[in-house]
């Protein structure tokens, strides 16, 4: 049996000397070099979109505690209670620290009364026409205001405008002597996924700190 | 079959191989980091804005403690802006001149809260601010009177009161992290200079609107 001639053996010598080892070791260097940052990258990615996926969480959670302390709670409500420099925490609310898709949620709440006395408005009396006495108002057209449509210039220039005077809440709200009627909220909120190291870890400044602070006011209304 | 004999194609197959794979790659790992810095800048400023959010809540609610505390005042310095009698019990559709929104402009332009460094000369300051908080801050930035008028007591409605529509717009301002970030960080060697205040200012705007009703005591004209 005669064997079909090699097909390297056709290759002149001098053309055949290692080149596909050659060929073969800067392809595989290269390969490594563009495949070793792009799969970290990958695996950087998938740990960054679970990290997107636990902000996610906790900007919503924090969204919603922050409607109800606005919205739904009423003013004098416990949890809006002054706190004196200890805040309200979430562990020692019924049901402890919740956990939203898989992100656990702590969040801290501190309550600060606003003093009456340093609220102050300022604030100025219309002298409208008499309701009793002529002219009457046309079309509920305010009878100050001439033909044309114009403030007549007594009007404009503050003969009928007091004034204005600044009192303190102190002194407008009686109503509400000695009961507050604005409080400051602030909220911080802290998030961590099940692999993450314990909450008290995530306070610390780096990369890894995973805590935000919201601030609001609260009027009794 | 020429082309897979001839020893000169057959050389350097894989290299551009590689090398084009290897492109590839490249091209796709910058695109992944690409979108992957997007979604972490998405997520900074979604924090931003939700702090922003809530300290323009906390504006909205400062008015409206003004509101409810002098409902006269913003009840007259409503009528003035529209030019409306406060005292006409069925003011036609359009009724009103030309009025002037000096007093009710005035009304909010003492409802500020927060740090100075933006500009906001008083107002209250924001107890419970931290570090970078202290220079948060929130104004009335726009108030409209949108209805405002006495409904005097009838057969069908036998309630007489002063209606008074508003729209307030309130603005709260954080610390923009990233600006400053990026500003600071600058080129390599070079640290950028610090960012400007208005740089540094994230804002985001709430819209209220309010419908204040008072029991009457004027009568008509």
């Amino acid at each position: 049996m005669i064997r079909p001639p090699c097909r390297v053996a056709r290759i002149p010598r001098s053309r055949r000397k290692a080149m596909t080892f050659l060929e073969i070791l800067i392809a595989v260097t290269l390969l490594a070099g563009v495949m070793i940052p792009v799969s970290s990258m990958l695996i950087d990615t998938a740990s960054q979109s679970a990290a997107t996926k636990a902000e996610s969480a906790a900007s919503s959670y924090a969204a919603k505690l922050m409607n109800q302390f606005l919205d739904e709670l009423a003013f004098d409500d416990a949890i809006l209670d002054a706190t004196g420099g200890t805040p309200h925490k979430s562990e020692d609310q019924p049901g402890g620290n919740p956990v939203i898709d898989g992100t656990a949620i702590r969040w801290d709440l501190e309550v600060a009364i606003i003093p009456d006395s340093t609220i102050f408005f300022r604030h100025r009396t219309v002298r409208y026409h008499s309701p009793s006495a002529a002219p009457p108002c046309t079309n509920g057209t305010e009878a100050k205001i001439d033909a044309g449509n114009v403030m007549t210039p007594a009007f404009s220039t503050g003969v009928n405008i007091a004034p204005a005077n600044e009192r303190s809440v102190a002194d407008l709200d009686r109503k509400n002597a000695g009961r507050p009627v604005l409080k400051e909220l602030r909220l911080t909120i802290q998030w961590k996924s099940p692999r993450d190291p314990a909450f008290e870890d995530l306070t610390q400044p780096g990369p890894r700190r995973r805590t935000v602070s919201l601030i609001t006011r609260r009027a009794r209304l | 079959m020429n082309a897979i004999r001839s020893p000169r194609r057959r050389r350097a197959v894989a290299l551009p191989m590689v090398m084009g794979f290897s492109f590839l790659a490249l091209v796709f790992g910058i695109m992944m980091m690409t979108v992957r810095v997007e979604d972490k800048r998405q997520n900074l400023m979604n924090f931003q804005q939700l702090k922003a959010y809530y300290v323009a809540q906390a504006g909205v609610q400062h008015a409206l403690l003004k509101v409810r505390i002098l409902p006269n005042e913003v009840y007259e310095a409503s009528a003035l802006a529209r030019g409306v009698c406060p005292f006409d019990p069925s003011p036609a559709d359009g009724a009103g001149g030309t009025g002037t929104d000096l007093v009710l402009t005035e009304f909010a332009s003492d409802i500020l809260g927060g740090g100075s460094t933006s500009g906001v000369a008083d107002g209250i300051p924001l107890v419970l601010a931290q570090g970078e908080e202290t220079a948060w801050n929130y104004r009335i930035t726009s108030v409209r009177a949108l209805t405002t008028f006495t409904h005097t007591n009838d057969a069908a409605d036998p309630t007489a009161r002063k209606v008074n529509v508003l729209e307030f717009q309130a603005v709260g301002y954080v610390e923009d992290k990233l600006a400053s970030n990026q500003r600071a960080l600058g080129t390599p060697g070079a640290p950028g200079p610090a960012a400007t205040a208005a740089e540094k200012r994230r804002w985001e705007q709430v819209t209220k609107i309010v419908e204040i009703t008072r029991s009457s005591v004027g009568g008509g004209s």
